[in-house]
């Protein structure tokens, strides 16, 4: 092979830098590409996660979609159609409960209830109590009138006078056994409840 | 060598072939698919069983009070005058005493006045037709079914009309309760056997009547159960309990966990009835449906009241 000129090897390493070049070109216009594939890419993603949100708003909050549908509007529509055909009902069965008087209610003023009973039956009871001077009525009390017959002497005797038999009664049951025995001796003794009863810890124990 | 090869080919095609008819065959000739409900849902016929009705309590209370005959005889009120009892004299004065009707231990007339009850249903033809039961039977039983309810609720709603309250609102009930009802019915002489009837919750909770048997802290045993206790812990229930017959009613309304029974003897009230229950039916040609009614005509009042005691307690 005859050498080659100084003037053809400078032409060839002009030639193969301008391929490089052009290479390298390419190189980064290949990058763009792909950093611009991967922009729109990521925007794709980033418009489904959007939409799918928005469909989640669409049910849960009820925003109205474009084609103006929602839930509630459907809901709306469904008990409008269903309270309409109610009137004419074809399957129903009513059963229908009747009497020939009206059981009627007497109310004591701490707001116990006596009956419903027969009208004759309530005269009877009404009349039974008054003699005695239970005063009933027909219309129950309201709480604030409640809370101010709580106020009154009778209410108050009364309330004490159940007390004391509740406490009696109590003491057939073994519940507060030990209580009450220790009340007696704390009472008998003149020392407190707690006196009595109080476990010491370790480090109150003397010699310990 | 060649043979070699020719068996080998040959059993690969084989292999293929199997492969091939095993995995889309079936789907090919619509065989061995899935089978999915919503294929075959318009196919499945819905079976409806014999519908099942929701259950009442039944006639608990009438069977233990007074029930005099008021049937065939005139009259909607059903009088029970009292006479105050004679003195025996403790010297010879001998006083002319009169058969006084006005002052006697209980209000004079008891009076029962007879109201009519009932209950009506209106069948429509369709849905007869259209259902599997039988509705006029189940019409009938609905009807017979809410009267008894009825008859109960009546008797039930006079407990809190007794004068002597052995508990109060917001009370837990406690063995001396009993022994106090008990001393009241005997020392106004109500002849046994005496009656406890309560919710069912006045009974079995953490706050009733089983928790006097069962050792726990509010038993009134000290060691052991006891035969009483022996029961509700076998049975879970006990027939008698400190003299009283214990029957258990739901029909009792309770509020705010609180509702009133009543241990009562039985002239402690009065359930008359005028006539037995009466099943009509009807034609009702303009709502195309069958009108189903029945009625019947009873009344009741407190008889003697110093024959029961209401038992307000709570039941939780």
């Amino acid at each position: 092979m005859a050498e080659k000129t100084k003037k053809e090897l400078e032409q060839e390493i002009k030639d193969m830098r301008d391929q490089r070049a052009d290479f390298d070109k390419e190189k980064a216009d290949f990058k763009g590409q792909k950093d611009d594939f991967d922009k729109e890419k990521a925007d794709f993603a980033t418009k489904e996660e959007e939409q799918k949100e928005t469909l989640i708003q669409i049910r849960d909050l009820g925003a109205v979609d474009s084609t103006g549908k929602s839930f509630d509007k459907y809901n709306q529509e469904m008990k409008e159609i269903r309270s309409q055909a109610n009137d004419s009902n074809p399957s129903s069965i009513e059963v229908q409960d009747f009497a020939d008087h009206k059981n009627i209610s007497l109310w004591t003023k701490d707001g116990k209830r006596i009956g419903p009973m027969h009208p004759v039956n309530v005269e009877r009871t009404f009349k039974r109590n008054w003699d005695k001077g239970r005063i009933l009525s027909t219309k129950p009390p309201t709480p604030e009138e409640i809370e101010a017959y709580k106020k009154t002497d009778e209410y108050v005797l009364a309330h004490e006078e159940l007390l004391k038999i509740r406490e009696q009664r109590k003491l057939t049951l073994k519940k507060g056994e030990f209580e009450r025995l220790t009340k007696m001796m704390a009472l008998q003794m003149g020392k407190t409840v707690s006196e009595i009863s109080a476990i010491l810890t370790r480090d109150q124990v003397k010699g310990a | 060598m060649i043979k070699k090869l020719r068996i080998h080919l040959y059993v690969m095609l084989l292999t293929v072939i199997a492969y091939l008819v095993d995995n889309f065959m079936p789907q090919a000739m619509g065989l061995g698919v899935d089978t999915t409900v919503t294929t075959l849902t318009e196919a499945i016929p819905k079976i409806v069983a014999t519908a099942l009705l929701e259950l009442d309590e039944g006639d608990i209370v009438r069977p233990l009070v007074s029930n005099p005959p008021f049937t065939g005889v005139p009259g909607v009120v059903h009088q029970t005058p009292f006479i105050k009892r004679l003195t025996s004299e403790t010297d010879d004065s001998l006083t002319a005493q009169a058969l006084d009707s006005t002052t006697s231990d209980e209000t004079s007339p008891s009076e029962a006045t007879v109201g009519v009850h009932g209950a009506y249903v209106q069948l429509k033809d369709i849905a007869q037709l259209a259902t599997a039961d039988d509705m006029i039977a189940v019409a009938g039983k609905l009807i017979g079914q809410s009267i008894v309810v009825r008859w109960d609720l009546d008797l039930i709603t006079l407990f809190a009309s007794f004068d002597t309250n052995q508990g109060a609102a917001a009370t837990d009930i406690t063995p001396a309760d009993l022994y106090a009802a008990y001393g009241s019915l005997r020392t106004n002489k109500a002849p046994l056997p005496y009656y406890l009837v309560m919710h069912p919750l006045h009974i079995w909770s953490g706050v009733g009547i089983i928790t006097f048997f069962d050792n726990s802290s509010d038993a009134i045993q000290s060691h052991g159960l006891g035969t009483v206790g022996e029961d509700f812990a076998r049975a879970g229930f006990s027939g008698m309990v400190l003299g009283f017959n214990l029957i258990a009613d739901s029909n009792i309304t309770l509020s705010n966990n609180n509702g009133s029974g009543a241990a009562f003897s039985r002239e402690a009230i009065k359930y008359v009835r005028k006539r037995d229950l009466q099943i009509e039916i009807h034609r009702d040609a303009p709502e195309v449906a069958d009108q189903i009614v029945g009625t019947e005509m009873h009344g009741e009042a407190i008889l003697r009241n110093l024959h029961g005691n209401e038992m307000q307690f709570n039941t939780v």
